[in-house]
């Protein structure tokens, strides 16, 4: 049996320019059998929804070093990370840190 | 009628003289007055403030958390601002207005026009001179009250332990530009807090329209920046003001955050919780705090790890070599034939070749060269499999111009595997143009 979730994604620091420009997604993520997680939303937004440049993204299973996740405003270190599981209507914002000044 | 052949009266002058004189006389008491007063406003100092201090900084003294102990940990507060540039400068102005007492200001960097329109305590007037020095006289300015000390340095291996232990900050602002300074001024930061009296690290960046800032090493549970960034993003992601544009008002924002952050830490009034705050000028939401990890335990600068697995000294660290910024800049090597320097392009081109400039449409839109068609850099290299040019296209001969002329390599390595026979890649790119054709702007 499959589990949906209904999530908000926003991206930030430039990022959205690899999704079209598109600062916010609304995505419906699916697991067979269990919750899902972040690591199934990364793979959805790279295999759907960037035409180019996904090593820009990502790096193996997870965001590319210098891209910051939040879940609900909070570090996703502090929600198990790639396998924090996602809850109906969660906000999930990826940010890429700046340099410049 | 002339005054010279009026009737000349023997008693008094006329009445707009009398009033004239007395005006002037007047002037002179007050100024007189004046003097007096502020003399004894600058000298009499009342529970370490001098009097015209208790006017000046009044309208925040007044505050609940500030009053007259706030203002005496303001005075006698130190704090350490790396970079003299669009985060520096509205930090240290407003620094200055508040009378954080001590202010050192590292920057090896001079002004140049182009700081301009963000770098609000330089000007035009300051062109070629230091940056750590313009702000110094700018700030005297605002406010006498406040030491300023220039660092007419970079910020490097060599210096940063050295320029820590003179400043002994309570407060180290990072305006750098480039990911090798933030996680050198973090990993010395950390190193000194060791030892030394806590120096809390306020970490801010700016490019486009957005902005970031997080308040760092503020106790020992609190994150570095290696903690919250544990490895660099690749070079090819990393964006600088010069490249990508920056509007001015955003690092003026940051930097005023940051001066805002560091007030707090001295004053006592910091959450002490790690948050980071993102910036998007163009968002809906312009603002958005998120809460960040701790202190990492596994952390290079700050883990738990015995002291021996752990980082002792940054210059044991090659922080060009770390972030990969000293491959900054592209070099694809390509074949001789495929290259051609500006003078010999502006000699040999003619009417039926094909230009193609790889620019954004924006920049495109701010100068090109007669002729020339706008591809950009990403339309092309999203093509690189589904079109194919024309026979008469590949064999046209065909200049690709950027920039700088490091896009363009590699819009030339693309257009060559799209079977293109006779593609050169313009050295130097507009950049170097605008040095031969002096009516070419350089932006």
């Amino acid at each position: 049996m499959s589990v949906t979730r209904n999530l908000k994604v926003e991206f930030g620091g430039g990022l959205e320019i690899l999704f079209n420009d598109q600062r916010q997604l609304k995505i419906t993520l699916s697991a067979d059998g269990r919750n899902p997680n972040v690591r199934d939303l990364i793979k959805k937004l790279a295999d759907e929804h960037i035409q180019e440049r996904k090593e820009l993204f990502v790096e193996g299973e997870t965001v590319r070093p210098g891209i910051l996740v939040l879940i609900n405003d909070c570090d996703w270190e502090l929600r198990d990370e790639l396998d924090g599981e996602l809850e109906d209507g969660d906000l999930v914002v990826f940010i890429s840190t700046l340099h410049g000044g | 009628m002339p005054e010279t052949s009026k009737p000349s009266e023997p008693s008094e002058p006329p009445i707009v003289d009398q009033i004239s004189q007395l005006r002037h006389r007047l002037r002179e008491l007050e100024m007189e007055l004046e003097l007096e007063q502020g003399n004894d406003e600058e000298t009499e100092s009342v529970n370490g403030l001098s009097l015209s201090e208790y006017k000046r900084y009044g309208r925040h003294m007044v505050l609940n958390g500030i009053g007259l102990p706030g203002q005496r940990k303001l005075k006698s507060a130190s704090v350490l601002v790396i970079g003299a540039g669009g985060l520096g400068c509205p930090a240290v102005q407003y620094l200055t207005a508040t009378g954080v007492g001590h202010i050192t200001i590292v920057d090896g960097d001079t002004v140049e026009v182009s700081n301009l329109q963000r770098q609000i305590l330089h000007s035009d007037a300051k062109i070629g001179m230091h940056k750590a020095l313009s702000i110094k006289e700018a700030s005297s300015h605002i406010n006498p009250n406040v030491t300023i000390e220039p660092v007419l340095q970079a910020f490097t291996t060599q210096n940063a332990q050295a320029i820590l232990e003179s400043s002994q900050p309570d407060v180290v602002l990072d305006c750098t530009d480039n990911p090798s300074t933030r996680y050198l001024i973090s990993d010395a930061v950390v190193i000194h807090n060791r030892t030394s009296k806590r120096a809390t690290l306020v970490s801010a960046a700016a490019t486009g329209y957005n902005g970031q800032i997080i308040t760092l090493c503020y106790n020992d549970q609190a994150p570095c920046y290696r903690c919250i960034i544990p490895r660099p993003p690749p070079v090819q992601s990393i964006t600088s003001c010069a490249d990508d544009g920056i509007l001015g008002v955003v690092t003026g924002t940051l930097g005023t955050l940051q001066a805002t952050e560091c007030i707090k830490l001295i004053l006592g009034l910091h959450n002490g919780e790690s948050a980071m705050t993102v910036y998007s000028a163009l968002a809906s939401t312009p603002f958005r705090t998120m809460r960040m990890r701790s202190r990492k335990h596994d952390c290079y600068a700050d883990g738990d790890q015995a002291f021996d697995k752990k980082l002792k000294s940054v210059q044991d660290i090659d922080y060009l070599a770390f972030t990969g910024a000293q491959t900054c800049g592209t070099d694809l090597q390509l074949s001789d034939d495929n290259e051609i320097s500006v003078e010999d392009f502006m000699a040999l081109r003619k009417a039926s070749d094909l230009i193609i400039d790889t620019r954004p449409p924006v920049e495109f839109g701010i100068c090109h060269l007669d002729g020339s068609d706008n591809i950009p850099i990403t339309n092309l290299l999203k093509d690189t499999l589904e079109r194919q040019p024309d026979l008469e296209d590949v064999r046209r001969t065909t200049y690709v111009v950027c920039r700088r002329g490091n896009d363009s390599q590699i819009a030339t390595d693309v257009l060559l595997k799209k079977k293109y026979t006779n593609v050169k890649n313009v050295k130097g790119g507009l950049a170097r143009y605008s040095r031969v054709d002096k009516k070419f702007p350089l932006y």
